[in-house]
């Protein structure tokens, strides 16, 4: 396409041309992004649309790719920890967990009980944290303004609570090698307990405001069905996996840690659209309430950090896979060693990566403005995508 | 879940899953890769990612599985070889390994044959780079990586993956 009046080539870049090789009379070609807002960071969803219907759509990725993966090569196992709060600023210290884990699996280095129970704690308030910013953005997106400064009033005691034990506010390095860098104190403890009883009614309100809402239902239910099989091919997990009915939590399918020794249950919903993956989210924050306030009961006393633990790992050549559960889903790091202090291969396998890809799929002939909350419901961190 | 739980490492079959979060893994020949992986899925796994590694014989690409009733994580393991580098995609039977390969191709040039649209993913479309190919003298052998596979390499464990998904079948899923 030549626009001679304008001289303007408007045949689009490389993505475009490869979307669309030949104009089309009957149909738009629409970019969603880089910068659409509600797109959350920097995604870009080439959308072919036939009125307000959708009848393809391609995301394009890569806008803020790191090379994480060739970051781990070229840094020292220790040197790598602090980028794995950048991976996904929103559940940071899963990616810990994760990465730690698999260099602990690697040399078979034992965690102490008190270590784990602490990464317990803290990792389920940063998935509530997750949660409630997802919720407050996606009621943003649906056209709500409120929730998200209810949620950002809540989300800034649990950054207060997390800030005390590691320091830092969003992109946590908390978790070290055989442990935590530092225990937790009587003031954490009173906190998180305050915390628990404060969130409880709140969640109860938003309930009463938000979720029993009726123009919220209009915008999320039968929006989005995900059948099993498209979740099944496209390897999702997480709450877009359980949104659907499908009871998989690495939690409690894979167990690690200590959470075997935890009560707790695995929500799930049958209605397989855009309310399921809802309704699981706001439940996940009940549970890892519940979760919070055990092993606030059970943790035992001793060292917070293996007194074995090295500050130069030099894990033994050979690989592992260690997977968590993440708020987006299945966190997987993938690491080789040669028996080097740097990392062969570091593989991070990212849950919104997966469940992204499924979007051409679940777009196909939905409304324009039923995309938005679909890609909302699908609860996406770019930088993870991106990596 | 261990089977062995003496053994380090083990080269194919009957992980050990506390050391390695593997349930089992297998070498496979590139031509059976799309058959196995048909089997794969009508037992009902998952794809959870595409993975590649570039060691002296060439690039291995892990494939992970993994199931939702029964959990247990399985990695096909294929070696494509530095002159050929190209492989049959799966995506005819996995849609979601479109993007895993188009990560693949972007950080190691692997070809995947049959890939409906292989343009970068993550990467700028002029980039010709190959960001994670190693330098010579930072290349290691496959078996330095992961002791005990030096038959492996010689002879892939086909049979031995068709035993597995014999057993799978016989005690349904």
């Amino acid at each position: 396409m030549f626009d001679l009046e304008l001289g303007l080539d408007l045949s689009g870049d490389f993505y475009t041309r490869h979307f669309q090789p030949t104009p089309s009379e009957d149909t738009l070609i629409l970019n969603m992004g880089p910068q659409h807002p509600s797109t959350h960071g920097v995604l870009r969803v080439i959308l072919e649309i036939d009125g307000e219907y959708i009848l393809r759509a391609e995301p394009v990725l890569g806008y803020i790719h790191r090379m994480q993966e060739k970051m781990g090569e070229v840094k020292r196992y220790e040197q790598y920890l602090p980028n794995m709060g950048r991976v996904d600023y929103l559940h940071a210290l899963a990616w810990n967990w994760a990465y730690v884990g698999a260099v602990e699996r690697l040399m078979g280095l034992e965690v102490p009980k008190r270590a784990e129970y602490i990464r317990v704690i803290t990792c389920e308030l940063n998935r509530i944290n997750s949660h409630l910013l997802w919720w407050g953005a996606y009621l943003l997106d649906l056209g709500a303004f409120t929730p998200i400064m209810y949620a950002f009033q809540d989300r800034e005691i649990v950054m207060d609570i997390l800030q005390r034990v590691s320091g830092s506010r969003l992109t946590y390095c908390y978790y070290r090698f055989g442990g935590v860098s530092q225990d937790i104190d009587d003031i954490f403890i009173e906190k998180t307990k305050e915390f628990c009883a404060y969130l409880k009614p709140r969640l109860k309100m938003y309930k009463d405001l938000v979720t029993d809402n009726i123009i919220l239902r209009k915008r999320v239910e039968d929006i989005g069905i995900i059948e099993e099989e498209t979740l099944r091919k496209y390897g999702a997990t997480g709450p877009v996996l359980r949104g659907s009915g499908i009871k998989y939590d690495v939690r409690r399918k894979e167990p690690y840690s200590v959470y075997s020794e935890l009560d707790f249950e695995i929500p799930t919903a049958s209605s397989k659209d855009a309310l399921g993956r809802y309704l699981v989210r706001m439940q996940e924050i009940e549970e890892s309430l519940k979760i919070i306030e055990q092993a606030l009961e059970k943790i035992p006393p001793g060292p917070h950090i293996s007194p074995q633990a090295p500050r130069r790992p030099k894990p033994p050549r050979g690989e592992v896979y260690f997977a968590v559960e993440g708020a987006r889903g299945e966190i997987g790091v993938n690491l080789v060693s040669d028996g080097s202090a740097y990392p062969y291969r570091v593989k991070l396998r990212s849950p919104s990566f997966s469940n992204l890809s499924m979007f051409p799929e679940i777009a196909k002939g939905t409304l324009l403005a039923d995309a938005v909350s679909i890609l909302g419901s699908l609860d996406l961190v770019i930088p993870e995508i991106d990596r | 879940m261990s089977k062995q739980a003496d053994s380090s490492i083990c080269a194919y079959a009957y992980c050990s899953h506390e050391q390695t979060g593997y349930e089992k893994h297998f070498f496979i020949t590139p031509a059976s890769l799309l058959q196995h992986v048909q089997k794969l899925d009508e037992l009902g796994y998952f794809l959870e990612d595409i993975t590649c590694m570039q060691v002296k014989e060439g690039f291995l690409l892990t494939y992970h599985f993994n199931r939702w009733e029964k959990p247990g994580r399985l990695a096909l393991r294929v070696l494509v070889v530095e002159e050929d580098k190209t492989i049959d995609s799966i995506s005819s039977i996995y849609p979601g390994a479109l993007w895993h390969e188009r990560e693949c191709y972007d950080f190691f040039g692997i070809v995947f044959k049959n890939h409906p649209s292989l343009i970068p993913l993550l990467l700028p479309p002029e980039m010709e780079e190959r960001p994670l190919l190693k330098s010579s003298e930072k290349l290691r052998d496959l078996y330095e990586l992961l002791p005990g596979c030096e038959q492996v390499l010689h002879a892939p464990r086909d049979e031995e993956f068709g035993q597995f998904i014999k057993e799978c079948s016989q005690k349904g899923k």
